[in-house]
């Protein structure tokens, strides 16, 4: 392969794929959407790994194990293309304009192998952090809960013209501590004003799992001694730094195929073909430069995180965090848990948002229900249907109808009725449950004027509650709801029933 | 001018006439010589497609034809009741053959229909699991999402509750609006027929128009005008209503009711399909008050027909 148009070519599959992962995210979005084909997150760490484990099922490791046995035959072209997170990387170069280089003599490197070692390490005491940095969430909850809703606000009327039905989606919405979102996106954006691709090269642990694959991938760089002249054109236009510096060896694993270099080169000496490794040669082992002292900083590291889980990341018993119908056990939860954010994006009521500390530092970006923006719409199980990890299982229409995740309380300082004798039913009247878990019961009392009057007091029975918070959700006091919904008082094994 | 006896004769007379005619269309009420009658109430043995159309046929005709109602070229705004993600089992809804019915009438009369309501729920859910969607797109009608932007304040003439309401635009444009609500116990009103269906056109908080309920869905009723009132009795919720119970609660009623006076059909559903005395609900009264109608279903001019 030696024509110059592959650099376009990669630039035009890498913007289809972009596209593609945000066409999805937005088909998602819509309530009437099939949730069952969330599909991104099976590219993810997690579900490479040890998905199939957990999940107990295939589905969701096909596509992201398919790519990666991809990998020993073409090489780590996953970040060069696929990669919603490394286009994003590669489009925020125009703003960012990244102008410096790696110091020859640090191999900084090198420090993604020990991310990933850390986070297998981690994992062996039953800690699945590789959510926070695992690209593909990192993308996904960016575009999901920090830039969709804002291109909604603002496109609404335009998406509206493309899309039918667009209008009746729950717009504007936002997603509670987005910002936090943001922050983490933004800063694996602003790493790249070091130098370009800084967070593939350095951190992502991802690309060092396809690193690794790609040490001994068929589909290499080769350079044609008697052409080259040691220009260092391809050196310098090397978004990975995966060029020697004469410009002939090729550090194959930071190789993602993205082709610049055949563009650049002006004599003709660069070509791709299939070869074997052994003929072809990478200058660099994946392992270059990980030292005995390394190893045992992660080693330790890791032994401080795993035994931390006890008490700074240990499960928060906040009852004011409600997790989604059919949620795991708390503690099984947030282990099971990716944090890619889908199940905000498909849920249909704007209910599920992402937590920060309040769950403990553990379950940040974990999904929380809130009812006063959002209630648990009573016949939709979307969030079950997308989840890729089984965190939040999926359940039948008729067992999510008895699901409890929360108990109704009315605060009878602020309730209309029950303060100030107002007739209000919103509460009972929305009340989904067959046989109403709010019921009103009439009374005759005095007003605040002395007046005999007759009011309708809405009275909880916490036995028949699910907690899907359309009561606050409803509720017309303004501010704070006159009626909250806290988790609830049943076993979990009660709730199975 | 000159008053001349014939002069001072005629203005007598002719004014005399004027002020009888308002007792005069009383009297023809309440002998029911009115060219059209005030309520057409079709029942049916057993519920198939194949009935609910004949019975809409059935009461267009004793209206007196569709054509009183729509016309070539007119736009024609259809107000199901779909404010709930409820499946049309559960009678939250307005049964979807029966506005498919309509619906194929009034397009075949040459109308422009527009199927509408602003739901409860997420929109896009309500319309799908109702089942009106699917029906609109069969028949060939458009169903409608509202648009939060298009409500338009309208002054309440004789408001009891509220001065302004803001009501869809399309509403206000349409040439003629069909009301098509479904019968259903409701916590909040006692019970949900006709004119509660209005708060389906109107923009603002719903929360709040719960507080003083009664006094608001007259006031709903004094800003938008309804040309006709088809109420669905098919199958109705009796207990646990609008938005919940289960199908012991569920009466199969197997009637529609054919009006153009909100309080009429009201009154008549209530007393017929629920057995409640329509003096007894809160907003009827007021809305015989108000002078929209009465209360007493025995002066209203009714066809009953069984199909």
């Amino acid at each position: 392969m030696k024509s110059k148009h592959w650099s376009i070519y990669r630039s035009i599959g890498q913007l289809l794929l972009w596209f593609v992962f945000v066409a999805s995210i937005i088909y998602l979005h819509d309530p009437v959407s099939d949730a069952g084909i969330g599909f991104y997150p099976s590219l993810s760490i997690h579900s490479i790994t040890i998905g199939y484990i957990t999940t107990h099922t295939v589905k969701y490791a096909v596509l992201g194990l398919g790519l990666f046995s991809l990998t020993f035959l073409l090489g780590r072209f996953f970040c060069g293309w696929v990669c919603p997170l490394g286009a994003t990387i590669d489009a925020s170069d125009a703003l960012i304009q990244p102008k410096g280089k790696i110091k020859a003599k640090t191999n900084i490197t090198r420090i993604k192998f020990l991310v990933l070692l850390s986070s297998v390490l981690i994992a062996f005491f039953g800690f699945t952090g590789s959510g926070y940095i695992d690209p593909i969430t990192i993308a996904y909850r960016a575009y999901e809960l920090f830039l969709y809703p804002f291109v909604s606000f603002i496109g609404s009327k335009p998406l509206s013209w493309i899309l039918p039905g667009y209008e009746a989606r729950d717009y504007p919405f936002y997603y509670y501590n987005w910002a936090w979102v943001a922050v983490v996106f933004l800063v694996v954006l602003g790493l790249s004003s070091f130098f370009r691709r800084f967070w593939c090269r350095v951190l992502c642990p991802l690309g060092a799992m396809y690193a690794v694959a790609s040490h001994v991938s068929l589909f290499r760089r080769v350079v044609d001694r008697d052409k080259c002249i040691h220009c260092g054109a391809c050196v310098k236009g090397c978004r990975m730094g995966a060029i020697a510096p004469e410009g002939v060896g090729t550090i194959e694993h930071e190789c993602i195929k993205c082709f610049d270099c055949l563009k650049n080169c002006n004599y003709d000496a660069v070509s791709f073909t299939f070869t074997r490794p052994s003929k072809v040669k990478s200058i660099e082992h994946p392992g270059k430069g990980i030292t005995r002292r390394d190893l045992l900083i992660v080693a330790g590291s890791s032994a401080m995180v795993a035994a931390s889980k006890v008490s700074l990341f240990a499960a928060s018993h906040d009852s004011s965090i409600i997790r989604p119908p059919g949620a795991l056990r708390e503690s099984q939860f947030l282990d099971a848990c990716i944090r890619c954010g889908q199940c905000m994006n498909v849920c249909p009521t704007n209910a599920l948002h992402p937590c920060f500390a309040e769950a403990g530092f553990y379950g940040m970006f974990t999904p929380r229900l809130i009812p006063r923006i959002g209630y648990c719409d009573f016949t939709c199980t979307r969030c079950g249907q997308v989840c890729p990890t089984g965190a939040i299982q999926e359940l039948s229409l008729s067992t999510k109808q008895k699901f409890v995740i929360g108990t109704a309380y009315i605060l009878h300082d602020i309730c209309l009725p029950w303060s100030e004798q107002i007739n209000c039913i919103v509460c009972e009247e929305v009340c989904p449950v067959a046989n109403k878990a709010i019921t009103l019961e009439k009374k005759v009392v005095k007003n605040t004027k002395g007046i005999q009057v007759e009011v309708l007091l809405p009275v909880v029975h916490e036995d028949r509650c699910i907690g899907c918070g359309i009561c606050e959700n409803r509720c017309p006091v303004s501010g704070q709801a006159a009626i909250v919904v806290r988790k609830p008082k049943l076993k979990l094994e009660e709730r199975y029933g | 001018m000159k008053i001349s006896r014939r002069n001072f004769i005629v203005t007598l007379f002719s004014s005399v006439g004027v002020l009888c005619s308002n007792y005069l269309t009383g009297i023809k009420k309440a002998f029911g010589v009115g060219k059209y009658s005030d309520l057409v109430v079709i029942k049916t043995q057993e519920l198939t497609q194949k009935s609910i159309y004949t019975m809409v046929e059935q009461g267009f005709k004793e209206l007196g034809g569709i054509e009183r109602f729509v016309k070539k070229g007119m736009k024609v705004v259809i107000k199901p009741n779909m404010g709930f993600n409820s499946t049309p089992e559960r009678a939250h809804t307005t049964n979807p053959i029966l506005v498919k019915a309509v619906a194929t009438m009034c397009k075949k009369a040459g109308a422009s229909v527009a199927i509408m309501d602003r739901p409860v729920h997420n929109a896009r859910l309500c319309y799908r699991s109702s089942g009106i969607e699917e029906v609109a797109k069969k028949v060939g009608v458009d169903c409608v999402y509202m648009d939060r932007d298009k409500f338009k304040p309208v002054k309440v003439p004789g408001g009891l509750n509220l001065d302004t309401l803001d009501v869809y635009e399309d509403i206000l444009e349409a040439d003629c609006i069909i009301n098509m609500p479904i019968a259903k116990h409701h916590s909040a009103a006692d019970l949900t027929l006709a004119m509660k269906n209005l708060m389906g056109v109107i923009g603002g908080n719903r929360g709040y128009y719960h507080i003083n309920l009664h006094r608001n869905i007259v006031d709903f009723n004094k800003a938008v005008k309804v040309h006709l009132i088809i109420l669905d009795g098919l199958r109705i919720l009796t207990k646990h209503g609008p938005s919940s119970g289960s199908p012991a609660d569920i009466k199969e009623t197997k009637t529609v009711i054919f009006g153009t006076n909100p309080v009429a059909v009201d009154a008549y559903a209530a007393k017929h399909l629920f057995g409640i005395e329509p003096s007894s609900i809160g907003y009827l009264n007021l809305a015989a008050q108000s002078g929209l109608g009465t209360t007493n279903v025995g002066a209203y001019s009714t066809i009953i027909r069984t199909v």
